[in-house]
């Protein structure tokens, strides 16, 4: 599979059911991940990025959810066409997938071990049922749980934050993935453990080639993890490019205003911060015009007239503005 | 008052809170001996990670605690054994906004009412002065004057804090404690709120505590900050100095962890920090020494004081000063 897509989402939209009628969330959403490399899926809440990663995973609410246009190929293979028993098998197997809050992902009747164990039930058949035990605790001991033999038995409620974390990366990792999706998985914890967080998914991700698709609205998050960054704003891409060049020389109006609303730790206490005016527009009445005209600084008629397409701006970089390299 | 007394003092302050008889009738040494004192129209900024007190020290200041042992001094005057009755000088005097302002309002309540409130609760204002505050506080935090009749679901999460900002200026208080105030919020909201803050404590000459775990926000805001851990107080300094001149090893590994929007500087060592200590049963000595990779025999035996370390700069540890 060397240099070829492990993942290709081509040209998505996902709509959603509401009481005031089917609402466009995703709109004409593309990006490929290759094996070993890692995606971030920017935005702000509302802004699509875990429904994106839901319609990989086919996990979007049934019947009022639905991937409307575009295709989604895993390993050459059309998850959207595949039967739901083979559903079964890819999810947990080939990709899977960790969430922000672990407590809730995290089945509290049932021990740490015996969660990672039903994982390797399901997905890891060579595994003798004999040989489980000594696997589940391999697992703990390779996302660097504090006395695993021990924690090995304990239940979700026992665990601090960061463990369970741990446990819910190790479950994720028992059916040697091939693609994780990670949706926000350190935005409840604190910095110290986040940061061992990113640096475990990054370290595993080195030992086994898997791709990453990370979710987060942490700008800091995306440019200690991610090799290429998808920015989303209202349902659709406004900015992809490699990591370095998207921090270094920000396209995209919103892009920036993300990148420098933040507190640096180099800004000049108690000063004015930056900031994007206005506030994210609802799905009921995205515009039909440029989506981020009315909070844009440098909006004229034409952005509120037209809308711009997601277009190439100069090698491995696209950006959906108007004004693109001219402000 | 003279202007070397703080407004705000605490002294040894110890909070135990006890657990049910079900959880073993055991004790939670949330504030372990802490000792601050808050200076009239500063911010002070509280970071450390989960469970280490920040939240419980800015209750036990605002005496909504009582204090197991230690005392709380406001504007000089020991208000730790106050009754409750006693106390309502101090509550119109400090007010509280919260990480999340949906749950901290009433939702069948419109909007004035909750501004007006504490007014009522308060003050002997008649309803036409009340409305006429309410209208003006609610366009001193950016929102428009016909909010008055409307509902907090209405609103925006930004928006619902900027309601909450408001209702905590209702009675103008001198402190404003701001427990991860912008938490919650979109990203490209909270830099909205934040300006709004520190604008608001220009124009009113607030004093300000000011929690969170997002440590470049603290940073920006505050004039000083404390570090705590396991209800200590390990490190207080100005903001600068505690970022880019942390004495602690336990702030040294903090900061070190604070992710930065530049690729091209990516941490390259993990912070060493392990699993914190339960608060339930505390280590001897120093409480950080079971993760300190600089602890020497001491740590085990004696616990770190808090000493002034350089003018201005206090730190907790026995190999620092």
């Amino acid at each position: 599979m060397d240099g070829k897509e492990l993942l290709k989402v081509e040209g998505i939209s996902v709509s959603f059911d509401t009481d005031l009628g089917p609402i466009e969330v995703v709109d004409d959403v593309s990006f490929e991940i290759k094996p070993g490399r890692t995606l971030a899926l920017v935005g702000e809440s509302g802004c699509g990025k875990s429904v994106t990663a839901s319609s990989i995973m086919r996990l979007l609410p049934h019947p009022h959810g639905r991937v409307t246009r575009g295709r989604i190929s895993f390993e050459g293979e059309s998850v959207l066409d595949l039967p739901v028993e083979e559903m079964y098998r890819l999810r947990g197997g080939k990709i899977s997938m960790i969430f922000q809050e672990p407590m809730t992902a995290l089945n509290p009747v049932h021990t740490a071990g015996a969660q990672i164990a039903e994982v390797l039930d399901l997905h890891r058949a060579d595994i003798a049922k004999k040989a489980r035990e000594p696997e589940v605790l391999e697992m703990l001991k390779a996302v660097e749980m504090p006395s695993p033999e021990s924690r090995m038995g304990n239940y979700p409620f026992q665990l601090s934050g960061g463990m369970r974390q741990r446990v819910m990366i190790a479950m994720a990792l028992a059916g040697h993935p091939r693609l994780l999706i990670a949706d926000e998985p350190t935005t409840a914890l604190d910095v110290t453990v986040q940061a061992q967080i990113l640096a475990l998914i990054r370290d595993l991700q080195k030992k086994n080639g898997m791709g990453v698709l990370y979710i987060t609205h942490d700008m800091g998050v995306v440019a200690e993890i991610s090799d290429d960054v998808v920015v989303m704003y209202a349902g659709q891409i406004v900015e992809t490019g490699a990591v370095l060049d998207v921090f270094k020389n920000p396209i995209h109006p919103y892009t920036k205003g993300l990148i420098r609303s933040m507190p640096l730790l180099d800004s000049v206490p108690k000063t004015e911060l930056p900031t994007i005016h206005g506030q994210v527009p609802s799905p009921h009445n995205y515009p039909a015009t440029c989506r981020f005209a009315n909070r844009c600084p440098h909006a004229d008629e034409s952005c509120r007239a037209n809308t711009p397409a997601l277009e190439d701006f100069s090698p491995g970089r696209k950006v959906r503005c108007f004004k693109a390299g001219r402000v | 008052m003279s202007a070397a007394t703080p407004i705000i003092e605490v002294k040894g302050l110890v909070q135990h809170f006890a657990q049910g008889r079900f959880s073993g009738n055991r004790i939670v040494h949330a504030l372990n001996g802490v000792d601050i004192a808050v200076r009239e129209g500063e911010t002070l900024g509280l970071v450390g990670e989960t469970g280490c007190g920040k939240s419980t020290l800015c209750r036990a200041m605002m005496r909504l605690y009582k204090p197991t042992s230690g005392s709380v001094y406001f504007e000089g005057k020991d208000i730790t054994k106050l009754r409750e009755r006693d106390l309502r000088f101090v509550r119109r005097s400090m007010q509280m906004i919260f990480q999340d302002p949906a749950e901290s309002m009433n939702s069948r309540l419109n909007v004035g009412y909750i501004i007006e409130e504490p007014l009522l609760i308060q003050t002997k204002l008649s309803a036409p002065e009340r409305k006429e505050i309410a209208l003006a506080l609610l366009r001193e935090v950016g929102l428009p004057e016909d909010s008055y009749l409307r509902y907090p679901h209405e609103f925006s999460g930004g928006q619902r804090q900027r309601i909450a900002i408001a209702r905590a200026l209702a009675l103008e208080p001198k402190v404003l404690v701001c427990d991860e105030p912008v938490s919650a919020l979109d990203v490209s909201v909270q830099s909205q709120v934040l300006n709004l803050l520190m604008q608001l404590q220009r124009e009113r000459k607030l004093t300000m505590i000011f929690v969170s775990h997002a440590l470049s926000v603290v940073r920006h805001m505050s004039d000083r900050v404390a570090v705590m851990y396991l209800g200590n107080v390990m490190e207080l300094a100005d903001s600068l100095t505690i970022y880019h001149e942390p004495r602690h090893p336990y702030t040294k590994a903090l900061i070190a962890a604070i992710p930065q929007p530049d690729p091209s500087r990516r941490f390259d060592k993990i912070p060493f920090t392990g699993e914190i200590p339960s608060p339930i049963d505390l280590p001897s000595g120093c409480p950080f020494r079971l993760n300190c990779p600089e602890r020497i025999e001491r740590c085990e035996t004696e616990k770190p004081a808090l000493r002034e370390v350089a003018p201005g700069h206090h730190c907790a540890c026995h190999l620092v000063g």
